[in-house]
């Protein structure tokens, strides 16, 4: 694999441990290995199928329905404040 | 009726770990979901410690279905982490296959299948597949399980794991418990705009003459002899009911599973970023937390199982600048080389019929001595049929060393009726 | 030699969100949400078409290529301002490219748009003990925006804020965008001879572009003048300084890795779809304003000051039917002072063009003079009613002969100074008299009246 194991973590925002990191890379290594074999599939001319039935345009009016209330919507974290949801810091 | 099904749920959980959470309700014919199926008020993990505490402000579309149809949650079933894994056993509660409790019931959705395997009343269960998910463990289970065409039953509530891939479907005890249950849940919801497909009839006994194809590609895997064996007597018994059996071939094989996980995985890398430990899921304390990168980070890396990691390292790789094209976009074409193989195929034979799985159900043991290639490389027959959406059917046909052995029939896009009429015609 | 692009996003003015139904007007925190604006599991996006049409409208005003089918995008990064850690937007096929604005002296060349939602907004906050947090609101998380990106065709930061206000201009005409209160701000990207392209965010007004654009090139001059090496980089604007900082932050930095949205079926407009929208869009300013010039004889500026809102040229039209073109636009010039010293929208007035033509014809008639005409237009405007009616009521309407023959006799009277003046051949004296008698009746006497009635008086 041709990025370092620690670029790929960072970006997806996952603390590894040292063991991890090294299990991950030999892993990653192994399994893009056998998967170089799409790069022998016949797709000239082929266009990318983004999903497997076509699918038409569907879309809504300009309606507004009501919303959650404000405890429903904020019930799943203890991480809020006054009505807000609480996070950490961006600078 | 409904007690009993709970008090035997219960004492089932306790010998073999089918349910994350169990309910008791008071009214309707309680059914297990598994638990990447939102239930509303009801826990729903996905199989994963991130969700854990997670519960839902809303049911999905299938759990309205039901319940509007008299059905009620019984509880919700074990599964893979979100989704990763073909035995059951990347998450908290690993379910035992009730044939054998020192083997997986299969993945993802072993509680379910599971569940459905050892009940002698529930006649069906709610799973789903991206790349086997309903028929691995219905084969490594011994019971039926239907995955319908893509886009035929709404995602609505359904927590994603690749959404062009996934799809919710039934086990049950027989073909047309099945059929009868994708009735209930099937059809377009404006909720899910992938959602378009026509709402599923279950359908008469088969009147017409049906042609079997077999993939050549596909029995040339490497294939359990025992399972081989099985499978030839299955196909035995298809010719003996009326049905004409041929050869056929699926060129683009050698390139599904590559495709199959290369687009899961990435969308599942995106799926997958919102769980940072912000609005709902397992969390850490903020104070010294750090700043949002290295919280979201801490929290992640804390609460993720080790597959959980692994496919999102991959999926954000796969589709990376630079490495998108390589990757992504050729698995996409891929997928349209499938579909056009079929295509091709269905014009030659009504229904294709292979093993489901190349394996009975392994033992705990041996899945821990896996690499995660040789893990993956288990949905090699699964995955053709999950990648281009056609819908298919796991039933048991007869066993291996003692385990069960799945039958997979497969029909085109939106004939999911015929493949139920041929299923339930087998027997 | 300097090069400003722009790279803008205005919310078109539709009552929900683009992929729920959510409201887009929250005030308390967190009461216009739902699970998909919050992004919790299971939730899907359902498109709002809506909001697509009003894109489609501004694309069609700006002379785009419409794009039959394009796709929504999802891009992947970790803020605590995104709901779902994905946005979905547009990225390599957006609906519209290679447009074109029409300004009155220049055409400006539009790379892009496309539309995208909105995140949360973020509040920072510090507690006593030094602990730092956000605060983070979803009622604009999932709020339809357009994006408008343009090449660095701008020389000055003056001519890349003029654009900005000829777009929201133009935005407002076409009934997507309501210029008073609807929500727009801009990034720009400056490069000077010399030095590489910087993007400049967090930018909240049109004048902010302009300072954050004029301390750029101020900063880049010198860096190129210490012999140094430009970077190519992203800054962010300081409001309070009106200077920009550098935001590169290896940790923070990010790879989006695209993929189309697989949750949506690609963004689908027909051409018949497309043609029954262009059909009902309205006569582009530029061309209106030529037509306006051309049609009705009045000055480009009167004729520019009409497309403030479409619902004010439209009324002109009507209008110019049954009233004087020139007398019409020179008092809508009038009507625009008044909503701008009242804050208000023309097209929520009420004001009718029924109104304005009874107005125009009192006037013409002379029922009411010029100052009385002010007056009365200034009520009119904030609080329609039939014009007559109105002028009765306020006691605008134009005195009689005989009412106005009394007050210039008492103002004779009462200024002997001015009088002897005027008889001893101060033509000038006379305007002093007319005013007398025309503050005496409260504007009510007309200047011609007066003037006539004086002659006579004074020749006695």
């Amino acid at each position: 694999m041709n990025e370092p194991i620690d670029k790929l973590a960072r970006i997806a925002r996952l603390d590894l441990t040292k063991e991890e990191r090294d299990k991950f890379a030999k892993d990653l290594d192994g399994i893009l290995k056998a998967f170089d074999i799409i790069a022998k599939a016949p797709t000239k001319g082929i266009k990318p199928a983004m999903h497997a039935v076509p699918l038409k345009q569907m879309g809504r009016k300009d309606v507004v329905a009501e919303s959650m209330s404000r405890d429903e919507a904020l019930k799943n974290t203890e991480h809020k404040e006054e009505g807000f949801v609480k996070g950490p810091p961006t600078k | 009726m409904s007690k009993e099904i709970i008090e035997e749920a219960k004492k089932l959980n306790e010998k073999f770990n089918f349910f994350i959470t169990l309910e008791a309700p008071r009214e309707g014919i309680p059914i297990a979901f598994k638990d990447n199926i939102c239930t509303k008020g009801i826990k729903t993990s996905a199989g994963s410690k991130i969700l854990e505490p997670y519960v839902p402000p809303f049911d999905a579309t299938v759990v309205e279905r039901l319940k509007a149809k008299g059905f009620s949650v019984l509880g919700k079933t074990a599964m893979d982490e979100f989704g990763f894994g073909t035995f059951c056993v990347n998450t908290f509660r690993i379910p035992k296959n009730p044939h054998d409790p020192k083997r997986s019931c299969g993945g993802s959705s072993g509680g379910s299948a599971g569940y459905i395997a050892a009940s002698k009343l529930a006649k069906f269960a709610i799973a789903q597949s991206t790349g086997g998910s309903i028929s691995a463990p219905a084969a490594f289970c011994g019971v039926v399980g239907l995955t319908p065409t893509y886009g035929r039953v709404s995602r609505y509530g359904l927590i994603d794991y690749a959404n062009s891939l996934d799809k919710i479907g039934v086990v049950a005890k027989t073909v047309r418990d099945a059929s009868k249950a994708l009735e209930i849940i099937s059809g377009p919801d404006s909720r899910d705009e992938t959602c378009q497909g026509a709402q599923f009839k279950d359908p008469p006994a088969l009147s017409k003459k049906i042609t079997i194809g077999i993939p050549k590609e596909w029995l040339a895997q490497k294939i359990d002899p025992e399972v081989k064996k099985a499978f030839d007597e299955a196909v035995k018994k298809l010719q003996a009911a009326g049905m004409t059996v041929k050869e056929i071939s699926i060129p683009s094989t050698p390139y599904a599973l590559a495709a199959y996980y290369i687009i899961a995985l990435a969308e599942a890398s995106t799926n997958l970023a919102k769980y940072c430990g912000l609005r709902y899921g397992a969390t850490l304390p903020l104070e010294g937390g750090g700043e949002f990168w290295e919280y979201f980070s801490k929290v992640r890396g804390k609460y993720f199982g080790a597959e959980a990691k692994r496919r999102i390292l991959l999926g954000t790789f796969v589709r990376m600048a630079g490495y998108c094209d390589k990757y992504y976009i050729q698995s996409q074409k891929v997928r349209q080389l499938l579909i056009d193989d079929f295509k091709k195929a269905f014009k030659e034979v009504d229904i294709i019929a292979a093993p489901t799985m190349p394996i009975i159900a392994p033992t705990f043991d041996e899945i821990s001595k896996l690499t995660p290639i040789e893990e993956y490389s288990m949905d090699v027959l699964t995955v053709p049929a999950n990648v281009a959406g056609i819908p298919h059917l796991s039933i048991p046909c007869g066993t291996a060393k003692g385990m069960p052995v799945g039958l997979h029939l497969m029909a085109d896009h939106n004939n999911d009726e015929l493949l139920v009429q041929v299923g339930e015609k087998y027997g | 030699m300097v090069k400003i692009g722009l790279e803008i996003h205005l919310q078109p003015n539709t009552k929900s969100k683009l992929f729920c139904t959510c409201s887009t007007e929250g005030v308390e925190p967190n009461t216009k949400v739902c699970q998909i604006c919050m992004g919790m599991p299971g939730s899907k996006p359902r498109l709002n078409s809506d909001a697509f049409i009003a894109a489609l409208k501004l694309a069609i005003a700006m002379n785009c290529k419409i794009h039959n089918i394009s796709y929504f995008a999802r891009k992947t990064y970790f803020y605590p301002d995104l709901p779902k850690d994905f946005q979905i937007t547009q990225y390599d096929q957006p609906f519209a490219t290679e447009g074109k604005l029409k300004m009155k002296d220049k055409e400006v060349e539009i790379t892009r748009i496309h539309i995208e939602e909105d995140p949360a907004s973020l509040k920072h906050v510090e507690s006593k003990n030094g602990a730092a947090y956000v605060l983070i609101d979803y009622n604009r998380s999932g709020t339809p925006l357009c994006e408008i990106v343009t090449p660095p065709v701008f020389t000055s930061p003056a001519e890349a804020r003029a654009f900005l206000e000829e777009l929201m201009k133009l935005a407002d005409y076409i009934g997507i965008f309501d210029a008073q209160e609807g929500k727009i701000r801009a990034d720009v990207n400056v490069s000077i001879e010399g030095h590489p392209r910087v993007e400049v965010k967090n930018i909240t007004s049109f004048r902010d572009a302009e300072r954050a654009a004029q301390f750029e090139i101020i900063r880049q001059e010198s860096v190129v003048a210490r012999g140094e090496q430009g970077v190519t980089e992203t800054r962010s604007f300081d409001q309070r300084t009106g200077t920009t900082d550098s935001m590169r932050h290896k940790e923070t930095e990010e790879e989006y890795g695209y993929i189309p949205e697989p949750d949506l079926p690609p963004l689908t407009i027909t051409d018949p779809e497309l043609n029954k929208i262009i059909a009902e869009m309205p006569e582009p300013p530029y061309q209106r304003i030529a037509r306006f010039v051309k049609q009705y004889k009045i000055k480009e500026e009167q004729a520019e000051s009409l497309m403030s809102e479409r619902a004010l040229a439209d009324q002109f039209e009507d209008v110019c039917k049954k009233s004087d073109p020139l007398l019409a636009a020179m008092w809508y010039s009038y009507v625009q002072k008044i909503l701008n010293f009242n804050a208000v929208r023309f097209d929520k007035t009420g004001f009718k063009d029924s109104n304005m033509i009874e107005f125009l014809s009192l006037l013409s008639s002379g029922e009411v003079s010029k100052r009385g005409a002010e007056l009365l237009l200034r009520e009119l405007v904030i609080k329609p009613e039939p014009a007559k009616k109105a002028a009765e009521r306020l006691g605008l309407l134009a005195l009689s002969e005989a009412e106005t023959k009394s007050l210039v006799e008492k103002a004779i009277k009462e200024n002997p100074n001015a009088v002897n003046d005027v008889k001893s051949g101060k033509e000038k004296a006379i305007q002093f008299l007319v005013g007398q008698v025309i503050r005496a009746s409260k504007g009510r006497a007309k200047e011609k009246t007066v003037l006539e009635l004086l002659d006579i008086a004074l020749k006695q």
